[in-house]
């Protein structure tokens, strides 16, 4: 029963991350948004719908790395680290992504 | 009865003869009335009282020149028969209205004047009036005075009394007058000292008219002051030709402080029409200054002279004339005059005001002595005030050629008026044509423009509404605040006005956008605002209440070093706002939607911000996080401003989420005094109870403690007030009872009292320093090596016994090394290994393996040792000494071991292995990836 329930949050999950991922795409193709080597999205071009949209995104982000930090006996900082290393290592071209001299980029 | 018959037919044609004569009479009095416009109302007539009318006005062009009510005439037979009494008229009240000259054309030369004055030859008469009034705006509120004429046989006689008051004159057969008159001023003005006599004796007859005037006042002033003053007049006046010689012993006490003083005699001729010689020499000193007048003349024929009039402020009065300090600008300036006929003429002259406020004209300015005329203007109006280094105010007011006309009561101004200069730094020019009189404005709309480094308005306000008694008007106005800076930000709005119950009041609503915000922040106000006169306080600006300022969302691109969405914000007076040099005082109501970063979010704030001109204080509260914030701030004494701010509110995990932590639970309480005068001062507290924290994989709780907080000068200093505590801290095995006194500035910490509780025994240190060069010592002591071995995660080996030592460190900003580290069993230790795969595994590896592992399978341990180094880099060497014996095998042992290896390095792979790293990196479906 346990196994059941979370395969369902993370069904759950994958389906949100899925309904946000076209605007989350198009905002970092019109480069208003761009990943940073802290795992969190950075607002690159700053307009209220990017502001929104990247506090949204890193809300389920950060629930994310606590869950995993958790299980795992590490802090969220460094599984957010990962993450963040992750994330800019497959920044699709023409993106934005944040130098740690916190420069933003374009890839 | 033929008798009775006879005399009535005797009598009956002279009755009527003499109806007929009182009909005639009736119809001629009507006839000649009938253009005066008299009109009589309630007539009746009674044979022992005579002639009744109730009220009886006299109209003439519109104007109620007199009104008089309970008119009776009596004795008319006397007009018949003089031998039977006098007319006698009686009126209970008789208003008199001085009403504008009627017909006369402005300039229109008088007739000649008479050579005398015939009076006509009345029956005797006697008229009485017990109230007579003069309805000017001066004398509205005097009471009604007494007044009996007589004339008998061409002698007249004229009594006059009100209050104390009384005047008597006659005028007899043979043209010789008389007049006495004894005049108490109280009786005219409560605020009025002193008595006048007057005397006067003439002839008055048909070739001639002359006489002679005595005015004598003594004891004259005001009655809230203490100079009493004497004055005397002589006029004397033939066939219209008069002289005058008037003197004032001292200075005369006039209202609001003022007094007036004749330097000497006033001497003046005349005729009928025009003064021809004067000379006089007055100052009227006051509060406010000194209004000196001199003038004279004495042409031969025509009317001409000169003067001067010279005012002076309270600071450049004479010495010797007492004036109480006002506060107000010094008035100051000296006009040349000169008339000639009846034009005055005003030399070129300049009037200041104080140092900054100048009113001059470059060209004489022709005024005519007359009811109706005209004059033309050219001015200047001039405010110049030099301010600290180079920078000044200057603004200039001037028409020219603007004429300025009269006729009688009436007046109009039409020109244009153009205003230019620079005020605070702006460029100021304004333009408006037009026409003023007591009625309005009329003509263009008013165009102004300002310009300044911050600031471009276009300023239009149309007059066309501005009439009595409303003054409406509604300005416009438009520009960018920031001109010169790229995408400059509008400004634009209008300001209405207009006069209502002796107060102005309007609606100011302007649209804007705040400049430091990169997109949005637009700000849209409508202020209703109302300018009343107060007793006490004089003018004052107010800001009704209901007034809203609304500013929408918008973004700042570095708002706390990152972009911030600011959500709309409103703010609404509560009550009405007043206005003055200090700014504003009131209550206005806040709600803030709040802030949205891309890590954290502000929830909506809500409260009130009540400020008091220079200072003021904030009530404001997140609902959603149940947090209360007081802020208050107030001018302070030494200069800048300086106040307080009380927070409390619960932590959780929604306060966190910028944080690399979780906040679970907790009370935050915070007092802070603060100062600010070029740079931030504080000195407050914060203190925190029942902390949780969750850093993932470490878990915090029981967090509480009180730091004081001392900022100077930019310099931050951080001081726990006794010690912080931690109850519980889960890095993997539990950390108890952790407590500690702390002292940072934020780059360097000092720990002192340092105690922690961890696996059955104490971590202490007397005192630690953040970052460090010196080796500082930890001590450890009763460590239960059976603990030790519960953290296995695959046990191996099982321990008992305690273990104890030291080791110095040293903390480096970002490295940690030990010199010199001694650890040592503090009692008998025992130590078994398990049996296990791994264990089979080492046993089977080799031979000598195996016959170690027999030796330490059951040990006590006697004597334990190590000794302990690691660089800063992270390179361990520990050497380890086991003395001890195996009781199953009696044998003793030796154990000599030696290890290096880098802890770092160690840590890292044990700490995110490569399951993690996978589990982070390709199965965890984190949004966004």
């Amino acid at each position: 029963m346990k196994r059941l329930s979370g395969m369902i949050a993370v069904a759950l999950l994958m389906l949100s991350a899925g309904a946000l991922a076209l605007d989350l795409d198009s905002a970092k193709s019109q480069g208003l948004v761009g990943e940073q080597p802290n795992g969190y999205l950075g607002v690159v071009k700053a307009t209220p719908e990017a502001v929104e949209l990247a506090q949204d995104i890193n809300t389920r982000r950060r629930q994310a790395y606590e869950r995993i930090a958790r299980e795992n006996g590490i802090t969220i900082e460094q599984v957010a680290t990962l993450a963040g290393q992750r994330a800019i290592s497959r920044a699709e071209s023409g993106t934005y992504i944040r130098t740690p001299e916190g420069q933003w980029v374009e890839r | 009865m033929p008798r009775t018959l006879h005399s009535i037919r005797r009598i009956l044609p002279w009755l009527l003869i003499a109806l007929l004569a009182f009909v005639l009479l009736l119809l001629m009095l009507a006839w000649l009335l009938w253009p005066a416009s008299l009109r009589v109302e309630g007539v009746s007539w009674g044979r022992e009282t005579g002639l009744q009318v109730q009220r009886l006005t006299w109209t003439e062009d519109g104007c109620q020149r007199l009104v008089g009510e309970q008119l009776r005439l009596s004795g008319i037979r006397s007009l018949t028969r003089p031998a039977t009494g006098s007319l006698t008229a009686t009126l209970e009240t008789l208003v008199v209205t001085p009403c504008d000259a009627a017909g006369e054309m402005p300039g229109e030369t008088p007739e000649k004047t008479p050579d005398g004055i015939s009076l006509p030859r009345l029956p005797a008469l006697t008229i009485t009036i017990d109230a007579l009034h003069l309805d000017t705006p001066a004398t509205t509120d005097l009471p009604g005075i007494r007044v009996t004429g007589t004339q008998s046989a061409g002698h007249w006689t004229l009594d006059a009394s009100q209050g104390r008051s009384h005047v008597a004159g006659a005028l007899d057969a043979a043209g010789d007058w008389t007049l006495e008159a004894q005049l108490f001023l109280p009786d005219w003005h409560a605020d009025l000292i002193g008595q006048l006599r007057l005397q006067g004796t003439g002839v008055l007859t048909e070739d001639a008219w002359r006489g002679a005037l005595r005015l004598q006042g003594r004891e004259l002033g005001h009655a809230a002051q203490p100079q009493r003053a004497a004055a005397s007049a002589q006029w004397d006046i033939d066939q219209g030709d008069w002289s005058l010689l008037a003197t004032l012993d001292a200075p005369l006490a006039l209202t609001a402080g003022w007094h007036l003083q004749a330097h000497e005699a006033l001497r003046a001729r005349g005729d009928l029409t025009s003064v021809t010689a004067l000379a006089l020499n007055l100052t009227a000193t006051g509060p406010q200054g000194e209004v000196a007048l001199q003038l004279d003349t004495d042409a031969p024929d025509a009317a001409s002279g000169a003067g001067t009039l010279r005012l002076r402020g309270p600071e450049m009065q004479s010495p010797e004339v007492e004036s109480p300090e006002t506060g107000a600008p010094d008035l100051h300036g000296e006009i040349p005059l000169t008339w000639e006929g009846q034009t005055l003429t005003l030399a070129p002259a300049a009037i200041h005001w104080g140092e900054a406020l100048h009113l001059s004209w470059s060209a004489p300015l022709l005024i005519p002595l007359a009811a109706e005329g005209a004059t033309t203007i050219s001015a200047q109006l001039r405010y110049y005030d030099k301010k600290a280094g180079e920078t000044y105010d200057d603004v200039r007011l001037e028409t020219r050629d603007s004429r300025l006309s009269w006729t009688g009561g009436n007046w109009r101004w039409a020109g244009l008026l153009r205003l230019a200069g620079d005020y605070q730094g702006y460029a100021v020019n304004a333009r408006w044509q037009g026409e003023v009189d007591p009625e309005g404005l009329s003509g263009a709309p008013l165009t102004a423009k300002v310009a300044g480094d911050d600031l471009a308005l276009t300023i239009t306000a149309p007059v066309t509404a501005m009439r009595s008694p409303e003054w409406a008007t509604r300005a416009s106005f438009s520009g960018h605040y920031l001109p010169d800076q790229p995408g400059a930000w509008p400004v634009s709005g209008t300001v209405s006005a207009s006069q209502r119950s002796g107060d102005w009041r309007g609606v100011l609503a302007a649209t804007s956008r705040l400049p430091f915000y990169d997109q949005g922040g637009e700000i849209a106000a409508q202020l209703p605002w109302r300018l009343g006169a107060d007793a006490s306080a004089g003018a004052q600006l107010f800001i009704d209440r209901g007034a809203t300022l609304h500013i929408s969302r918008g973004v700042i691109s570095e708002g706390l070093e990152e972009a911030v969405l600011i959500r709309p914000q409103r703010y609404t007076a509560n009550r009405a706002l007043r206005l003055d040099a200090t700014g504003i005082h009131g209550p206005i109501g806040v709600r803030a939607e709040g802030l949205t970063a891309s890590r954290w979010v502000l929830p909506l704030v809500e409260g009130t911000l009540t400020l008091q001109g220079l200072g003021g204080e904030a009530a404001l509260s997140v609902a959603a996080w149940q947090s209360a914030l007081q802020l208050r701030a107030r001018p302070h004494a030494n200069g800048g401003v300086a106040g307080d701010i009380v927070l409390d509110t619960p932590l959780m995990a929604d306060m966190s989420r910028g944080l690399p932590v979780t906040l679970t639970r907790g009370q935050l309480s915070a007092a802070l005094d603060w100062h600010w005068q070029d740079a931030l001062a504080a000195n407050g507290w914060f203190r925190v109870n029942d902390l949780g924290v969750d850093m993932g994989g470490i878990v915090a709780r029981g967090g509480a403690g009180r730091v004081a907080l001392q900022l100077q000068e930019g310099d931050v200093r951080l001081t726990s007030d006794g010690p912080l505590r931690l109850a519980t801290l889960d890095v993997g095995t539990t950390v108890r009872n952790i407590q500690t006194q702390v002292s940072t500035d934020l780059d360097s910490w000092q720990f002192s009292d340092i105690r922690a509780e961890v696996l059955g025994g104490e971590v202490l240190a007397p005192a630690l320093h953040w970052p460090a060069d010196d080796f500082q010592t930890v001590v450890i002591t009763r460590i239960d090596m059976d603990r030790v071995a519960g953290m296995q995660a695959d046990p191996v080996v099982q321990l008992a016994g305690r273990v104890g030592g030291y080791l110095p460190v040293q903390l480096g900003r970002n490295s940690l090394a030990v010199q010199g580290g001694r650890l040592a069993n503090e009692e008998m230790l025992a130590l078994m290994l398990l049996p296990g795969a791994s264990v089979r595994a080492m046993r089977d590896a080799n031979r000598a393996v195996q016959i170690a592992m027999d030796a330490l399978s059951t040990l006590l341990i006697n004597e334990f040792s190590a000794r302990l180094d690691m660089t800063a880099d992270g390179w361990l060497d520990a050497a380890v000494t086991i003395r001890g014996n195996n009781p199953q095998q009696r044998l003793p042992v030796v154990f000599n071991y030696t290890h290096k290896e880098n802890i770092l390095v160690l840590l890292r792979s044990l700490r995110i292995g490569d399951d993690i790293q996978r589990q982070v990196m390709d199965q965890q479906p984190v949004p966004g990836w």
